[in-house]
């Protein structure tokens, strides 16, 4: 029925047409917004008809794509699909396709350039979701530092070059660990396929080094409190469409390589060390929760805020090592939970960024202190960015509320007290979320702050088609649980099939 | 006659040599036909070289279909050099016949290096070079750091003779030969901790030392910045291209032929002086100004990774090694020539800072460079990062498990002064004028890009490295 390579497409038309972007110079803005626009709506359109055609009622991968590449080291152009990277190619080629329309009516210098670089950001994304030898996926992660190391630096704010090699030496630092554990277990193995690292036997010391290693390099790039620190950063001064990529899809792939990665490899040190691992997560939960209450600088409160519920990711996430052999179905649960809060926050996180982009347009200013009283002049966008807010603090009906149920019903099948603090966010989520609504959106404009306008067409669109979604997925989370359902149980049964 | 179908190559370059020093007296105002004489020359030797024939001549001198290939290699590598060169020094005004004369002769050296198969031969090989060298680096005369620079490589460099020619003696003392056949069969037979034992350890490691100092590795790379700063840009491409070809090729031989059996005693020092240069090249760029000191201890550090793998002395380590080489040489190549078509205000691109701003008045030479500081700083999807992957791999290999952590640790610190000058580059405004004076930059960019095309497309440089290593091994074994 498929024969035509749907995921090279993916990954290949997105690179290739955004190469051409980056190196033709003098290509006028219209024709590369076009083209933008043009390809990511494609984009958009294969990765549904790749949704439509994967067969939720199979847990094996579909789509296999694999040819020799390097036949001296046994390493594979392995691609394939599975119910978790069906959902997370939907949510970039998504986000993507909402940063085009988003840019099109912004100003940038050298614009074809900075649409070029996005869309080599979409294929290499696409990449690190589908390709199944270990390799290969470290290629595209770390190739992803590169256009987002570029779009930060030329186009961001005043900081931009503090913040980028932060974030490039951060990032490359996490990913070399990987990349030795990686190899370590390719010698073990004789192959770099991720599945044939399930079927080792692993003695409880390499286990135990390789999960450090994996660790530290998906727990900087999700990220992990302490090791966060680069993030809030790189978002103050990413430009807006910058911000949206990183915060909805980028911390992403820290969560996807956890799930690749350590659950199935590392288990029995997981288990050994899950319970600090929680900890981790409980304390990116409630304390950045704090943090991000402190905070002065819209971008940095949300960027924070992204952390807060990236802790609900990974809590998700390490509750399968806690549960793994008393209660299997919890386990499921959370993982479902972790998958669900991924792509609920990457639309949400999205929709914020978005929002503070449009105020900053209008005000010049980032800080709360400096934006007041918007309501009266925004009132359309002051709706919206309410809503996004309350979805943003976990309200019931938006997609917010479902994977942060999730995971706090299988943490308190758990322990009562870890499921105890991770409802507590709710509370702390609420608390900033609103506070920001209340100062930017409501506050007296004492300053007298003129020069807010209602929104453009094209903003309007993106924020409305995000609402929609944020709902759509709030009231019928039926759609993404039918994809990753049967991926999710099939993998926590093999896990556990692999300890007896 | 069949003698000289044998040395062909070696031949038409010796002979060619004279002949353009006669032409270049009658066409002083016309250089450029003479620089297209030249160029014919290398592509004559070149398609000789890898049409070559295959023998030795009295043991001493080797022709292989393996050394073939490595010539035609360092041919290749020379006419891309002279072409960056040549506009270089027109550009400067410096335009003289001699240096490419001189350079012919650092060429035959390298040429008679890897050829050699004893060790009076490849002593004359390497001063060849060596002597070449030190006229090209004090080729500007105007220039004081150029000529202390020369002085410099000079002395050191004819010590480091001095140390070789002492550790061949000993060798010579104590095994009776200097036909790397013949020593290898002595080495063999030798009886551990005898006298005869020790001594040919003591010669090994002065021969080490020496071979190093001329591969630039610490703790012998004391010269390297200084002659890299002093020296014109196309000299220093010259410097960090075919000399280290040729000497990794005499590592190669050396080491794998001759003193295989004594693989203990010096797998440990070429380890050692591997992670050394690779720690001391990526911490002491960290602080430098100067693009071209930069680019030296960069150099270092990558020395360093050809080292580490060949001091691991296994079959991935060897494959490791040359693919690193080849890969090391190309980026050298690119980053070096990218120097030489930029200038700054009227003179050649020195501080790192002179190229700040370039991405806003010549984007394609900045994404050129993005191309190759992203190679060399190891960087998925180019080449570089293949070359880290496989000298990483064949250490896990080994179980050299704490050694490749600390190397990947060391490739993210290098990672941060690559990422300087694309910072520069990028992100920094620009305060004075830059120029590229050559709008001719096709053989460049197929250079740059390559690192690209070769990254997606690695299994070409891979099955060359181990078509070459299988040549090698089949005929010395």
């Amino acid at each position: 029925m498929f024969n035509f390579p749907i995921l090279s497409l993916l990954i290949w038309i997105p690179i290739l047409v955004g190469l051409f972007l980056v190196i033709s110079n003098n290509l006028s803005n219209k024709l590369s917004e076009y083209l933008t626009l043009i390809i990511t709506f494609l984009v958009l359109l294969l990765s549904l008809s790749l949704t439509n055609n994967y067969d939720q009622s199979l847990s094996q991968l579909q789509f296999i794509e694999r040819i020799e590449w390097i036949n001296g080291l046994n390493i594979f152009y392995y691609l394939a699909a599975d119910g978790i990277s069906v959902s997370l190619i939907l949510l970039t080629a998504f986000i993507n396709f909402l940063i085009a329309i988003y840019a099109s009516s912004e100003t940038y210098k050298n614009k074809s350039a900075y649409l070029g670089y996005f869309l080599i950001l979409e294929g290499l994304l696409m990449g690190t979701f589908t390709a199944f030898d270990s390799i290969l996926f470290y290629i595209f992660f770390e190739s992803l530092l590169i256009p987002l190391f570029l779009i930060i630096g030329i186009w961001g704010g005043k900081n931009r070059k503090y913040a980028t090699i932060k974030f490039f030496l951060y990032t490359l630092f996490g990913s070399v660990l990987m990349l030795i554990a990686i190899i370590y277990l390719s010698t073990l193995a004789g192959s770099f396929a991720i599945r044939d690292f399930y079927l080792l036997n692993l003695s409880f010391e390499e286990e135990l080094f390789i999960l450090l290693a994996f660790l530290i390099g998906f727990g900087i790039k999700i990220p992990m409190w302490p090791v966060h620190t680069w993030l809030p950063d790189a978002h103050v001064e990413a430009p807006t469409s910058g911000s949206v990529i990183l915060a909805s899809v980028l911390l992403k792939v820290g969560g996807y390589g956890m799930i690749r990665f350590m659950l199935p490899i590392t288990t029995e040190a997981g288990i050994f060390l899950s319970e600090y691992m929680i900890y981790l997560s409980l304390i990116a939960i409630i304390y950045i929760s704090f943090v991000a209450y402190a905070q002065t600088d819209m971008k940095k409160l949300i960027a924070y805020s992204s952390v807060a519920h990236m802790g609900f990711v990974t809590l998700g996430i390490f509750l399968v090592f806690h549960l793994l052999g008393n209660n299997l179905n919890a386990a499921v649960i959370g993982l479902e939970g972790a998958i669900i809060q991924m792509i609920s926050h990457g639309l949400i996180s999205a929709a914020l960024f978005f929002c503070i982009g449009i105020i900053y347009k209008h005000s010049k200013s980032r800080l709360l202190k400096d934006n007041y009283g918007v309501v009266t002049f925004m009132p359309l966008f002051s709706f919206l960015m309410l809503f996004f807010l309350m979805a943003n603090s976990g309200l019931p009906g938006t997609s917010g509320f479902v994977g942060e149920f999730l995971v706090i019903t299988s943490a308190l099948g758990s322990n009562i007290i870890i499921g105890f603090l991770a409802a507590i966010s709710l509370l702390l989520s609420a608390s900033y979320s609103l506070k920001l609504g209340k100062n930017v959106l409501f506050g007296e404009n004492t300053q007298n702050i003129q020069g807010y306008k209602e929104c453009t067409i094209n903003e309007k669109f993106v924020l409305g088609v995000l609402v929609i979604f944020i709902l759509y997925l709030g009231l019928t989370p039926d759609y993404l649980f039918k994809i990753i359902d049967h991926t999710t149980i099939n993998l926590i049964d093999s896990i556990n099939l692999g300890r007896t | 006659m069949i003698f000289n179908l044998l040395f062909i190559p070696e031949i038409i370059l010796s002979i060619g040599v004279m002949i353009i020093i006669v032409i270049d007296l009658f066409l002083q105002s016309h250089k450029g036909i003479t620089f297209k004489f030249i160029q014919l020359l290398l592509l004559l030797s070149g398609y000789y070289s890898i049409n070559g024939q295959v023998s030795s001549i009295y043991q001493s001198y080797e022709l292989s279909e393996f050394l073939n290939v490595i010539k035609f290699i360092l041919l290749f590598g020379s006419f891309i050099i002279f072409h960056y060169t040549y506009k270089h020094l027109k550009y400067l005004n410096n335009l003289k016949i001699e240096y490419f004369t001189i350079s012919i002769l650092g060429l035959i050296g390298t040429m008679i290096m890897i050829s050699a198969n004893s060790m009076l031969m490849l002593y004359l090989g390497i001063e060849l070079l060596s002597l070449s060298l030190y006229a090209l680096i004090g080729f500007n005369k105007n220039s004081s750091l150029s000529s202390e620079a020369a002085i410099k490589y000079y002395v050191l460099g004819a010590m480091s003779s001095g140390i070789l020619l002492f550790g061949i003696s000993l060798i010579y003392g104590f095994t009776g030969s200097i036909i790397y056949s013949d020593i290898a069969e002595v080495i063999n037979a030798t009886e551990m901790n005898s006298v005869e034992y020790f001594g040919i350890i003591f010669g090994i490691v002065f021969i080490t030392a020496s071979l190093c100092f001329k591969f630039g590795a610490a703790p012998f790379h004391m010269w390297v910045p200084d002659i890299y700063q002093g020296s014109l840009v196309s000299t220093t491409t010259l410097l960090s291209t075919l000399p280290k070809i040729a000497v990794f090729i005499v590592f190669l031989k050396l080491y794998y032929i001759p003193f295989i059996s004594m693989k203990s005693m010096w797998s440990d020092i070429l380890l050692f002086v591997g992670m050394l240069s690779i720690v001391i090249g990526s911490i002491f760029a960290l602080t430098q100004t100067n693009i071209k000191r930069l680019l030296a201890y960069s150099a270092i550090s990558n020395i360093g990774f050809i080292i580490l793998a060949l001091g691991i002395v296994s079959n991935e380590g060897i494959q490791a090694s040359l693919y690193y080489t080849i890969v090391y040489s190309l980026t050298a190549l690119a980053s070096f020539g990218i120097i030489t078509h930029i200038t700054c205000n009227s003179h050649g691109i020195e501080k790192i800072s002179d190229l700040s701003g370039l991405s806003q008045t010549h984007p394609y030479y900045a994404i050129l460079i993005l191309i190759t500081m992203l190679s060399s700083a190891g960087i998925p999807p180019m080449i570089g990062f293949h070359a880290k992957l496989i000298v990483i791999t064949a250490l896990i290999d080994s179980s050299y498990i704490i050694l490749s952590v600390i190397v990947v640790i060391m490739t993210v610190i290098s990672a941060y002064y690559y990422l300087k000058i694309i910072k520069t580059i990028y992100f920094d405004s620009r305060e004075d004028l830059i120029s590229v004076y050559s709008n001719d930059s096709l053989i460049l960019s197929l250079n740059s890009i390559s690192l690209l095309i070769l990254g997606i497309f690695p299994y070409y440089l891979f099955d060359l490295s181990s078509y070459l290593i299988g040549l090698l091994f089949a005929i010395s074994f």
